[in-house]
């Protein structure tokens, strides 16, 4: 079981400008001679005087769309001979526009954090001081990319759950038939008996989406204050030394590099909130994700009656022979990932939305996806039909209404709300 | 800050000629702006190349006067070729200075930030008055006669006042040497 994670946290302050960045720091820090963060969470102010101009708090993505937008920026502001040259087109996502000589304005409306304005006016010192936090921090530390492969899988993507499910019910199978098949020795196994974790965990699962914590929304904020200030003691300094939290055995086998993971659905450029962006919510108390073998899978290319024969056959908390009740939200995590993946590839090639689009999420009796009904934000341009997609049926663990959120980028955000 | 700085220099190492005369005009308006500014001399420029291990490139006056005479804005068409490791020095002299006066930079935008949005002629306050009377004048002094016009030259000088504000800052020395290639594209 991997132990639970240690969280770090850093300040940096240019101004009134506060930059807090919280995380797990990587084993591969002591390759990078600085800290190398993931599951990161941040906390970005800005003040002048006692108004408080912004508050944002957002995940890795959030931050690194808002640094590139600053830079690509502010490159263009500097190399901009006169005045008369500052005029810049906008863009999607996050952007930055002069707004005169001295002034910057920028567009926040795409940025996935809902507390924030859509636009927000700085003064050149103001701008500097928030380049300068982002400096600071590039300068200090680094960001994984994504999450790295694990060795050990904590969860079977649906489009291996065929193969798993196929596996599971011959092996299951075996299992019920096998006093029958051996009467000689009458087998005093349970009709009920499961699989062994082993089986499900050694399924190979190269498209692999270590869904450990998902953040419930991007929409609405991330982690209440505590999850900063439960985080270990604050540098303030950004360049005062970090200490590496010894790493579990399991982590320092994760071979792969950042980037070499090829997602079933991979991140669309500059995403606003990258749907694949998968993290984990920096919180003391997290549970360790737990292997494979604790979540049953979900047999997406089962028919409904095998995959409803699935679910009565599995429920949760009874696969594992250890007796662990495999966490419900875990559940609830690997359907959420794997309906995301899905749903971003089709929309992928599918015309872009105008802004971003609220969908609910109609399920079946079963559980299984059906529709997609427009919740607000205008008027949908496309069909969203997802009748044809293969899609996981939702856990029996879930209870909350799903909601889609497509973003013009094509990245798709799914939440669980009331 | 430094390493990123070295890489992007490393990959620019084949500058043709025009780049790096271009280069040159730059960033001896760079240092005009901030001699007008802040009133610094020589000594100063001599002193940030000491402290940053430069003086082999920049040690004395001498040295230093034929890096920035080496423009070709200049008066006697500087004959002096700037290589890029000359380039490099004066960025980094250029960055540390505006570092060290960044309070009375980032001043000067304020009240260059006011006077604007109360469209009041910049001029009119004491300390970009006298900013833009030392530029132009410096300007001209130096500069082979041009026909830039007092508001063009004015409208210059503000334009460099706020890009100092951001070459003070951590990653200054590489923005603003990517910016002075980008503006030599």
């Amino acid at each position: 079981m991997a132990s639970t994670a240690e969280l770090s946290s850093f300040q940096y302050e240019a101004g009134g400008c506060t930059l807090e960045i919280s995380g797990e720091v990587s084993s591969l820090a002591r390759i990078a001679g600085k800290p190398v963060l993931k599951r990161l969470r941040f906390r970005l102010q800005l003040r002048e005087g006692t108004n408080n101009l912004l508050d944002a708090r957002g995940m890795r993505s959030h931050l690194v769309s808002l640094q590139r937008a600053v830079e690509v920026y502010l490159q263009q502001y500097l190399t901009a001979t006169t005045p008369n040259n500052l005029s810049m087109p906008e863009t999607t996502g996050v952007y930055i526009q002069p707004r005169g000589l001295t002034r910057h304005r920028l567009h926040l409306a795409d940025w996935g954090i809902a507390s924030v304005p859509a636009a927000l006016d700085l003064n050149s010192r103001q701008f500097n001081n928030l380049v300068q936090v982002l400096d600071q921090m590039d300068a200090a530390m680094e960001l994984l990319p994504r999450q790295l492969r694990s060795s050990h899988p904590s969860v079977i993507p649906w489009r291996w759950a065929g193969t798993a499910a196929a596996v599971l019910l011959a092996v299951g199978g075996f299992g019920l038939l096998w006093p029958w098949l051996n009467q000689s020795t009458v087998s005093e196994a349970p009709l009920d008996s499961r699989p062994s974790p082993e089986v499900t965990g050694t399924i190979p699962s190269p498209e692999l989406e270590i869904a450990q914590e998902e953040p419930a929304s991007e929409m609405s904020p991330p982690e209440p204050e505590s999850s900063l200030d439960e985080s270990s003691p604050v540098a303030v300094q950004p360049q005062q030394p970090v200490s590496v939290p010894t790493t579990p055995p399991e982590a320092t086998s994760r071979a792969a590099p950042p980037t070499a993971a090829p997602a079933p659905a991979s991140s669309p450029p500059s995403p606003p909130a990258s749907a694949q962006d998968v993290e984990a919510q920096p919180e003391a108390n997290v549970a360790p994700p737990t292997p494979a073998a604790t979540s049953p899978p979900a047999p997406a290319t089962l028919s409904e009656p095998e995959a409803a024969a699935m679910r009565r056959q599995a429920p949760a908390g009874t696969a594992e022979q250890d007796g662990d009740q495999p966490a419900a939200g875990e559940d609830v995590s690997a359907w959420v990932a794997a309906l995301e993946s899905a749903l971003q590839e089709r929309w992928r090639a599918l015309e872009p939305v105008p802004q971003p689009l609220e969908y609910r999420l109609v399920l079946s009796e079963d559980g299984l996806p059906q529709r997609l009904e427009l919740i607000e934000g205008g008027v949908d341009p496309a069909e969203r039909s997802i009748a044809d997609l293969e899609l996981p049926p939702a856990p029996a663990s879930l209870s909350a209404t799903v909601k889609v959120t497509v973003y013009p980028d094509g990245a798709v955000r799914v939440n669980l709300g009331p | 800050m430094e390493s990123s700085f070295s890489s992007d220099l490393t990959s620019t190492e084949a500058l043709t000629p025009r780049q790096l005369r271009d280069i040159k005009a730059q960033l001896d308006l760079v240092l005009l702006s901030l001699e007008a500014l802040v009133g610094i001399g020589s000594e100063a420029m001599l002193a940030a190349a000491n402290e940053l291990g430069l003086s082999a490139l920049a040690g004395d006056r001498v040295g230093l006067w034929r890096l920035r005479q080496s423009s070709p804005l200049r008066k006697g068409q500087g004959r002096k070729k700037l290589d890029v490791d000359e380039a490099r020095a004066l960025v980094l002299v250029s960055c540390h200075l505006a570092r060290a006066h960044q309070n009375t930079i980032e001043k000067a935008v304020s009240l260059l930030e006011t006077a604007l949005d109360q469209n009041r002629p910049p001029h009119r306050t004491a300390l970009l008055g006298d900013y833009l009377d030392a530029f132009n004048n410096t300007y001209e002094e130096r500069m082979e006669a041009d026909r830039a016009t007092a508001e063009e030259l004015n409208g210059l000088a503000l334009k460099l006042l706020v890009d100092l504000l951001f070459y003070g800052g951590a990653g200054g020395e590489r923005r603003l040497w990517l910016a002075l290639l980008d503006r030599t594209r």
